[in-house]
């Protein structure tokens, strides 16, 4: 593996190595020293031209766990001000000694772009609506682990509720999740669901969007096992896509009384960050069954197995017993 | 183009509504006199006061080819093109007479600006160049450019280009300006609101990349709505660069009932799908967009 781009490009197999290869990590962050030589030498820059908190510091600290060097590059204070072209920014810092690229942007496609402009590793941080392959990492990990089911998640049922047709995140998600066997449901009003999915279902929307879909929250919650949120941003208003935030909420939104009818052993997720008292309206804290957190400790460790098997000795293969020790 | 000297075309492919036939051609003071199998032979050698031969052997023979939708440029964009350079390319490619659409800077929303596009191509003297002028001033939907004082200059082709004509009630009156003046107006049918941002297709391809999309509908919406204001007006309609199944559909239906209405496709709408655009390749990115097979 090369770069890591989209989900798309990840086989079932790939995707296992990484969840297995996340524990790993995972270990190593539970010692006293969280710290291994493994990138030793090695640079990550950390390109953002969208405002981030956690997936930034996410790869920073990926990145410095494994002992690589890290530079940040923040597009407000760039020469990217003064007119410099993405890609004679990109060419620039290449020309610096950088490994590995971890980009964001609001254009689609961004990163593809960026392998033909420099011989380093590009890792999607985020670009547009298309996808965020860490955040699907981060995600399976976390689910596959909190359910004790291995490297799968055969047969686990799983709401995704929400912005699905602005959401680089369900792009990715929804990937993962039914390449490990789970039984995905979207549900959004129709104004917020894929184009495709509501225009032109055929048997291509069908391979792309291997999932069932549905208008009716309360419906699908008596069905679930899992239940994960994503953000609603309130510019969605602008353009129609509903009638309000509170109308959103209403509907869409996990209040306390559809909390109430979920079981016990149900799952809350949600990628952050959260709007409180849009598509959630009870505090998060006090549900049991809620993973938020531990996405984002596990998406350090998810980060670093994909900086490690990208850029690792003899990239992807285990690393030896002297690199997991200080 | 005329000439004083008489033009023998010697064994081409001659090409014209009837089919194709290996002939020749004879040209005199630039109108075709004859075209016929081994007709050289008639005539005196070039050198013996005879008419000046042209070799056309494995060339195709034709009449020159009319591009009705070219952007040459100037004024505004002269670094990508001129009316010029714009007219060497025609000329290269068969072609006789080039239409200049109207999203010049400033845009050919007036007779002076008219004026210099088409002395603009009669200094480059390649080409006919035919100006056409926006609907409205500036292209910007709003007013309605002076239709009698342009089409009293001789221009008979009126389009906003790249912006359709959002108002129904500005689209309503520039028809009845076309009916009365015997003008043709050109329409980019694109209902704006729908297409936002949007870069390609709405479809399978940008749901799955994330792209907003450009619906098939905002093409259609527009095209039914010229579509009955042309059997209302009687006037004369060209809907530029068709992208849609159903909207060569609509068009048909209309010539059918005897709307005067015309249309054109691009061969690479009829020819590519916005699957093209897949790995996000932007040579692929074209306004309309790329459609379905379903569209091809």
């Amino acid at each position: 593996m090369k770069h890591l781009l989209s989900m798309d490009d990840l086989s079932l197999g790939e995707l296992q190595h990484l969840l297995s290869l996340a524990d790993e990590m995972s270990e190593i962050q539970k010692r006293a020293q969280p710290k291994v030589p493994a990138l030793r030498n090695k640079t990550v820059a950390s390109l953002f031209f969208e405002d981030s908190t956690r997936t930034r510091l996410s790869f920073e600290t990926a990145a410095k766990r494994l002992s690589a060097d890290t530079m940040t590059f923040s597009a407000a204070s760039s020469s990217v001000n003064k007119g410099e072209s993405l890609r004679d920014t990109v060419e620039t810092l290449s020309a610096m000694g950088v490994d590995a690229f971890v980009v964001r942007h609001k254009t689609a496609g961004l990163p593809l772009a960026m392998t033909q402009w420099t011989d380093a590793h590009i890792v999607n941080a985020g670009d547009g609506a298309h996808q965020h392959p860490t955040q699907a990492l981060l995600d399976a990990f976390t689910l596959t682990r909190a359910l004790e089911l291995g490297n799968s998640l055969a047969g686990v049922r799983i709401a995704m509720v929400g912005d699905i047709r602005h959401s680089r995140v369900a792009r990715s998600t929804v990937r993962a999740f039914v390449l490990l066997g789970a039984k995905v449901t979207l549900v959004a009003p129709a104004s917020l669901l894929p184009p495709s999915l509501i225009y032109s279902d055929t048997a291509e929307t069908r391979h792309e969007w291997p999932v069932s879909t549905s208008h009716d929250l309360d419906e699908v919650l008596g069905e679930v096992d899992v239940v994960y949120l994503l953000r609603m941003q309130h510019e969605r208003m602008n353009a129609a896509f509903i009638s309000s935030v509170g109308e959103y909420a209403l509907h869409f939104g996990l209040t306390p009384q559809r909390l109430a009818k979920l079981p016990h052993s149900f799952k809350l997720m949600h990628p952050g960050p959260m709007n409180h008292g849009v598509e959630i309206g009870v505090d998060p804290a006090l549900v049991p069954g809620s993973l938020i957190t531990q996405q984002v400790t596990n998406g350090v460790s998810v980060r670093m197995a994909v900086l490690l098997s990208l850029l690792g000795p003899a990239a992807t293969s285990e690393m030896t017993k002297e690199e997991k020790n200080v | 183009m005329s000439s004083n000297k008489s033009i023998l075309i010697i064994g081409g492919t001659v090409v014209n509504v009837s089919g194709e036939v290996l002939a020749d051609v004879m040209i005199d003071q630039g109108v075709v006199q004859e075209v016929g199998p081994n007709i050289s032979a008639k005539y005196a050698a070039e050198n013996e006061g005879g008419p000046r031969r042209i070799d056309a052997t494995s060339c195709v023979v034709t009449s020159a080819f009319v591009d009705l939708h070219t952007h040459l440029r100037e004024n505004g964009r002269v670094e990508s093109e001129t009316i010029e350079k714009g007219s060497r390319a025609a000329v290269l490619g068969g072609y006789g007479a080039v239409v200049a659409m109207p999203n010049t800077e400033p845009a050919q929303d007036s007779v002076a600006v008219v004026e210099f596009v088409r002395m603009q191509g009669e200094r480059a003297g390649l080409v006919d160049v035919v100006p056409s002028a926006c609907i409205t001033v500036n292209r910007a939907g709003l007013q309605l450019s002076p239709f009698h004082s342009l089409a009293q200059n001789g221009v008979t082709l009126y389009t906003d280009d790249g912006n359709g004509v959002q108002d129904p009630v500005i689209m309503r009156r520039a028809m009845e300006y076309a009916k009365e003046l015997n003008i043709t107006l050109m329409q980019h049918c694109e209902v704006s609101r729908l297409t936002e941002g949007a870069v390609m297709h709405e479809g399978c391809c940008s749901s799955h990349l994330g792209l907003p999309g450009w619906p098939s509908i905002a093409e259609v919406l527009m095209l039914q709505r010229d579509l009955e204001l042309v059997r209302e007006t009687g006037a004369k309609m060209h809907f530029l660069h068709l992208s849609t199944a159903r909207s060569v559909e609509l068009v048909r239906q209309a010539k059918n009932e005897g709307l005067p209405v015309t249309a054109e496709v691009t061969p690479h709408h009829f020819s590519l799908t916005d699957e093209k655009l897949s790995g996000f390749n932007t040579v692929f990115k074209v306004n309309p967009p790329l459609r379905t097979m379903e569209d091809v």
